[in-house]
């Protein structure tokens, strides 16, 4: 042993390049190395080459002249493909990125394990950037075709490497493929919801990527039942061979047989695997929410999620206990795959502003730990006019809550935007329900249109309850009274019926005249009026049906008409900010009646559709009130 | 082995060693961490052309110490050759170190004090002492290097433990 060196090295041992700064370094050569990739044809090794490999670089990738110096000048060593690993389809990078970035990455991977997650990687990649062009209205039929092309490239190799080590390796395709499922999904649901958030995107092409990454799920979904069925975690082999535990002398003869052994022993590995990709998804999405601002519907949603999806981890855990793997790893599966979806749609809501809510999952075991037979029946049910109904249904509900959101004022900005969230995510489901449907994923269909349903009716809750709470509405910019949107009503929706209010006004005072339609002929109308002090003064009117308590009278249930009469104490300039009957906001016409002398000389605004009867007992009843 | 590979390789296994060996040499840590930086960038360019790199170690030490002289160059005018005549040397004097043998000299060194000492050796040393024994380099691997003779680096190490060992006492005392 030598004294010196052993000396200095101990003294000197703690001086090193940081984590960080070997990591930065280190990603700083990759893009180097994609940006100047070593090339062997003979070609390539001429002089001229040699002592321009900037330039030879560019002319590869066919640039022009200009170009060529622009970018030279301005980009640092590594500036063009760090630049490039930003580009998206269409982007004059876009190729650098594609063809040598990552090209060079697949190089350097060796492990089967990272090779495909890298394919993996890229498919989601592709995804990514088709949502980006979406979200930037940028997605071209020729963007899209390039995208989906490279999609499919990327998802036949993920698919190929996948089954190639599923004999050796099922928990590993396992692992892989309910992955790529789960983040497939995600993107899906984002694809679906920038659609419909983009009404300029020319639909087919999109809807085809939405149904090419739907069939590409469901492809990971059946390698994922493949590779379990390897494992066996499917099988109800598990739970006998439990059962012998117990009965000590069935125990020896199992363990003779080497094959059932094997099977365990992967069975334990999945199951271990899964615990902890469960927990990390799980610290994963709990990270992404911290960072979020508490008070949203998404947020709400997923907290609901990872409570859900904890929940499934506790069963999990359970399972293990009492050696039921198949039902362990089908909870830690779900639930890892929840947390994986929580995660990525946080994601996605800081990425593009846009919410999308996770879906239900289950705590029941039932999808994963029974088999197929009570599928097949169910899908027996989701026939396609059942199907086709619940589209409907979910569709009237959507612009039913639409119409209630465009015709309506006076919400607050908060309420309308988590309003807003739920229907384009309704809206967006009902485009998924409608995919899967085409796909003849009967069963999937009818969650989507479920899903979409509920979100609308959800959506309309929200509004409903928010114009209970807030019959007060201040600093909010209230316009004259919008028009009901013709576009929104026409289609045979059961919207409310607009309200038509005959409108005078004098001496500081407001009247509105109208009249309500009771259920009944023992039902009464209460009108009362608030005037909330913003400038302009904004008025509310509450209408409230009161079924008179006087017994004996056998109300037979019939449509009634019941005049009412307002009058709320307010500036000339204040404007009708709200009508509401039995607490739900209503949409309304206003008819001006401004002097009595037009009045007198029934000179009036008469509404295109209304009833003469209405009109008349209206000028009646403010007549009499102007007398009073 | 693909080269890009091997290049990756070398870049984990060696970057620390290649950035304390600078750090050493040119006393600051940014300078030391772009120096390392930039002998990566040019091993990568020298394989670009085309080239192969069979034993990575030799080729990033070979290469980083160029660029520590450059940095020297740049820095003072006068040659380092001047700091040093090896002449003097009888070379025959330094066998036992040519063949791996070391000529051990009883000094404690103060873990605290290293760091200061090397960087107050003078630099003709202070490389070999380094490479000698901060990166574990045979003195045939560190002629190899330098392009020096094995003597030439037998005599500069064995010159630079001396001074070592004179300023280790000087500084205990």
């Amino acid at each position: 042993m030598n004294g010196i060196e052993k000396q200095i090295k101990n003294a000197t041992e703690h001086i090193a390049l940081t984590d960080t700064e070997k990591r930065v370094m280190r990603e700083r050569l990759v893009s180097y190395m994609a940006y100047k990739p070593i090339r062997t044809s003979a070609a390539q090794r001429s002089g001229y080459r040699r002592h321009h490999p900037v330039l030879s670089f560019f002319r590869a990738a066919h640039l022009s002249g200009a170009l060529v110096i622009a970018l030279v000048v301005t980009s640092s060593t590594f500036g063009v493909s760090l630049a490039a690993t930003n580009a998206l389809p269409g982007d004059i990078l876009y190729p650098v990125k594609v063809n040598i970035n990552e090209e060079v990455k697949s190089a350097l991977l060796t492990s089967d394990k990272d090779r495909i997650e890298w394919d993996r990687q890229r498919a989601e990649l592709r995804l990514s950037e088709a949502s980006q062009l979406a979200a930037e209205g940028r997605l071209n039929p020729a963007r899209q075709e390039e995208v989906s092309r490279r999609f499919a490239q990327h998802t036949e190799a993920v698919v190929n490497s996948v089954l190639a080590v599923e004999k050796k390796d099922p928990v590993l395709a396992a692992e892989v493929s309910t992955e790529f499922e789960a983040s497939l999904d995600t993107h899906e649901a984002v694809l679906a919801r920038l659609i419909v958030e983009q009404n300029d995107i020319p639909d087919e092409g999109a809807r085809d990527l939405v149904e090419q990454v739907r069939s590409a799920a469901l492809e990971a979904g059946k390698i994922r039942e493949d590779a379990e069925e390897k494992i066996a975690v499917n099988q109800t082999e598990d739970t006998k061979q439990v059962d012998t535990v117990d009965g000590t002398q069935d125990v020896a003869d199992d363990t003779e047989d080497t094959a059932p052994k094997d099977s365990a022993n992967l069975r334990e590995r999945a199951v271990y695997q899964v615990q902890e990709r469960a927990t990390a998804n799980l610290k994963e999405a709990e990270t992404r929410l911290a960072a979020l601002d508490a008070e949203s519907e998404l947020t709400s949603q997923a907290t609901a999620q990872i409570a859900s999806g904890k929940a499934l981890m506790e069963e999990g855990a359970k399972d293990i206990d009492t050696h039921q793997l198949a039902d362990a790893y089908g909870a830690y599966r779900r639930a890892a795959a929840a947390f994986q979806k929580v995660a990525q749609l946080l994601q996605m809501a800081v990425l593009f502003s846009i919410e999308i809510y996770p879906d239900v999952v289950s705590t029941t075991s039932e999808d994963v730990a029974t088999g197929t037979n009570t599928t097949v029946g169910d899908e027996g049910t989701y026939d396609e006019t059942t199907l086709m109904s619940m589209r409907d249904q979910a569709q009237a509900a959507i612009q039913e809550t639409q119409t209630l959101l465009l015709t309506q004022e006076g919400y607050e900005k908060d309420v309308v935007s988590r309003a807003n969230s739920l229907l384009k995510d309704a809206a967006a489901n009902v485009l998924r329900g409608e995919i899967a449907m085409v796909l003849g994923e009967n069963k999937d269909a009818s969650k989507r249109f479920d899903t979409a349903h509920s979100h609308a009716l959800r959506a309309k809750d929200i509004l409903t309850t928010a114009s209970e709470r807030d019959t007060d509405v201040t600093g909010v910019t209230i316009d004259t009274p919008s028009e009901p949107d013709a576009a929104s009503t026409t289609e045979g929706t059961t919207t409310a019926p607009v309200f038509t209010l005959v409108h005078s006004y004098a001496t500081g005072t407001h009247t509105y005249t109208g009249e309500v339609t009771v259920e009944n002929p023992c039902s009464d109308v209460v009108a009362t009026s608030s005037v909330a002090s913003s400038s302009p003064e904004e008025i509310t009117l509450m209408l409230t049906t009161a079924t008179s308590s006087d017994n004996g009278v056998t109300c037979t249930p019939e449509a009634t008409s019941r005049p009412f009469s307002v009058s709320a104490a307010a500036a000339e300039d204040a404007v009708l900010a709200e009508v509401t009957l039995d607490g739900t906001p209503r949409t309304w016409d206003v008819v001006a009646l401004a002097t009595t002398t037009e009045l007198l000389g029934e000179d009036v605004n008469t509404p295109a559709d209304d009833s003469p009867s209405l009109l008349r007992r209206a000028i009646e009843t403010t007549e009499d009130l102007l007398h009073q | 082995m693909r080269q890009e590979q091997a290049y990756l390789e070398a870049f984990d296994s060696y970057s620390d060693a290649l950035y304390r060996h600078c750090f050493f040499r040119v006393s600051d840590p940014e300078r030391a961490r772009d120096l390392v930086s930039d002998t990566f960038v040019r091993t990568w360019d020298y394989l670009v052309k085309g080239n192969t790199i069979e034993d990575f170690k030799p080729f990033l030490y070979r290469t980083l110490s160029n660029l520590i002289i450059d940095e020297y160059r740049k820095k003072r005018s006068e040659s380092l050759d001047a700091l040093l005549d090896e002449q003097s040397v009888p070379e025959s004097a330094f066998e036992e170190l040519v063949e791996g043998g070391r000529e051990e000299l009883e000094f404690a060194l103060d873990a605290k004090r290293v760091p200061q000492l090397l960087k107050r050796m003078p630099e003709g040393y202070r490389e070999v002492v380094i490479m000698r024994y901060l990166d574990g380099l045979m003195p045939a691997e560190i002629a190899n290097i330098i392009d020096e003779s094995v003597n030439v680096v037998s005599v500069r190490i064995h010159r630079g433990i001396a001074w070592l060992a004179k300023h280790a006492k000087e500084l205990e005392s």
